[in-house]
């Protein structure tokens, strides 16, 4: 790079350019044409086929269960609430006062499904209250999150360990600042026993090879949840 | 200039119209593609490449486009735009996506101009700005169509609330374009008024004249705007994401200004020539009197005879 002194830039002749108003547009019009279809044709060549019901029923029954191998207790001592989850799935990503956030990873280090257990004192937040403020987060995080209309995906009696409560599935897509990222699934649910409120709230991939995994991990977590009022009674 | 602002608004309203219809993913393609293919156009229409395209068109498009898919990949790579991006840290997030990844991107599609920076005949202040702005373009269009396409996965339709959508689609389709391209072409103004400029004019955009603060600056604005997003979401980061554009066109205006001054200075007043903008008749130098128009912010003619008055190139 040379700072040396330049050529004097040269007077420019003036006109509406090459490019007629007309066949500008008409230009603009191929090209905005031409990314439309290259963005069928990729779409088309990159969705995954839509999965069909194999076992012939609207919802199918969730996959056999494996027995929990390696049982992980987590208490949470301000609340008073407690649950084993599966150790050989699930290990602790994060942790505070109020609750943990379990993920599930790949061997090449990709989560395929996190998991939010959080709780705080009924009087503060009931179930409803929790779910929405859950939603609200992971919607600073995920673009469009919408509950998931499918019946196949539906949760007709939404429980937590052994507590009707609130909540379902939903789906939205993952967003950072370079832009929208993976489909992912959302369940998130919500109960209390009158002293606390416990939410459980999954994070993964659509995938038919892993939300079912992923959720049926959920399930054996959440089956085992101790209410405080159950832990003392 | 007035085609182009239309053809943006045409623009903005497909990918409106697409994310109304529930088409998120052709959306984002869409988003992706409007400020490079417009910013492709105006390059041919302005006839900014000489007789050198292949040279200016491979640095400055192929290589912002090249850019954009090593910056891509590499923010795929460590920050996976899917739950393992929620098990992140707010600090790793904003270290990688918020910081990381725009300093890289900014670097990376800066090295095209540069190389261009060598030739002499491009030495107008106006030439570095368009070869910013063109490479910028096509990076960030790139890199947003990299970080996308895993979207692609869930068909046409993958579902989701179209609020949220439409305003995150202005941000990626709008309002980010625009920073990174203001922010290239702002940077590429600095580094051809220091070395192609005379040296009258070498200290006219003050700070922002110096390479390195120009540096500085554009990327403290593209982390901003990184960070922001990383941190807040939905109206409020685009809301951010448009002031931060502002400042960066405020920026670039006057960048403009700066060149067309310079290139003022060295014409004489030519014949009386017909406004291409307002049609009425004007002494040929660097503004009509009638409308104010600069006539070097116009295409430049493809030869000396189609202009009464035109010099050569």
């Amino acid at each position: 790079m040379s700072a040396a002194a330049p050529a004097a830039p040269g007077p420019r002749n003036i006109q509406l350019g090459r490019l007629s108003t007309p066949k500008l547009f008409m230009l603009a019009a191929i090209g905005m044409s031409a990314v439309l279809i290259v963005a069928y044709v990729a779409v088309l060549t990159t969705k995954k086929a839509p999965q069909h019901s194999t076992c012939g029923a609207v919802v199918c029954p969730p996959p056999p269960r494996a027995p929990v191998v390696t049982k992980e207790l987590y208490q949470n001592a301000a609340l008073g609430y407690q649950f084993v989850y599966d150790g050989d799935v699930w290990s602790i990503a994060s942790s505070d006062a109020n609750g943990v956030t379990l993920q599930a990873v790949d061997p090449d280090g990709s989560v395929w499904g996190l998991l939010i257990v959080e709780g705080a004192p009924t009087a503060d937040k009931d179930p409803q209250t929790m779910l929405n403020d859950r939603l609200s987060k992971l919607s600073d995080q995920i673009v469009g999150l919408t509950p998931d209309s499918d019946p196949k995906d539906a949760i007709p009696t939404p429980t937590v360990g052994d507590i009707h409560g609130v909540g379902g599935p939903y789906l939205g897509t993952i967003d950072s600042p370079q832009g929208t990222g993976q489909q992912e699934a959302v369940i998130s649910l919500a109960a209390s026993d009158g002293q606390s409120t416990v939410g459980f709230t999954l994070v993964s991939s659509p995938d038919p090879n892993n939300l079912p995994f992923a959720a049926q991990a959920t399930d054996q977590a959440m089956n085992t949840l101790l209410f405080p009022s159950e832990k003392n009674g | 200039m007035r085609n182009f602002n239309s053809l943006f608004v045409a623009g903005v309203a497909v990918i409106l119209l697409l994310a109304g219809l529930g088409l998120y993913p052709m959306a984002l393609v869409m988003a992706a593609a409007l400020v490079p293919l417009l910013t492709s156009l105006y390059v041919y229409d302005v006839d900014v490449y000489e007789d050198e395209p292949l040279r200016v068109i491979g640095l400055t498009m192929l290589g912002g486009l090249l850019a954009g898919l090593v910056t891509g990949v590499v923010a795929r790579v460590l920050a996976p735009a899917d739950a393992t991006s929620l098990s992140f840290s707010t600090a790793k997030v904003v270290g990688i996506r918020g910081v990381f990844i725009p300093l890289l991107g900014l670097v990376l599609s800066l090295i095209g101009p540069l190389i261009l920076l060598n030739y002499e005949r491009f030495n107008d202040a106006l030439d570095g700005v368009t070869f910013g702005v063109s490479s910028a373009s096509m990076f960030a269009g790139t890199a947003l169509l990299v970080q996308v396409s895993s979207l692609f996965q869930a068909g046409f339709r993958p579902g989701g609330a179209q609020g949220p959508w439409i305003v995150r689609l202005l941000g990626l389709g709008v309002a980010l374009p625009l920073l990174f391209t203001g922010v290239g072409g702002a940077v590429c103004a600095a580094l051809w008024l220091r070395f192609r400029a005379p040296l009258r004019d070498r200290g006219a955009l003050g700070l922002l004249g110096n390479p390195p603060v120009a540096f500085l600056a554009g990327a403290a604005l593209l982390v901003a705007g990184s960070v922001v997003q990383s941190i807040v979401s939905g109206g409020i980061a685009l809301a951010a994401l448009l002031v931060l554009d502002i400042v960066v066109l405020l920026w670039l205006r006057y960048a403009i200004h700066i060149g067309l001054l310079e290139e003022a200075r060295e014409i004489e007043i030519g014949p009386e020539i017909t406004c291409p903008n307002c049609r009425r008749p004007t002494p040929n130098h660097s503004f009509c009197i009638n409308c104010g128009v600069s006539f070097q912010a116009l295409p430049k003619a493809p030869s000396a005879a189609a202009v009464p008055g035109g010099g050569e190139r």
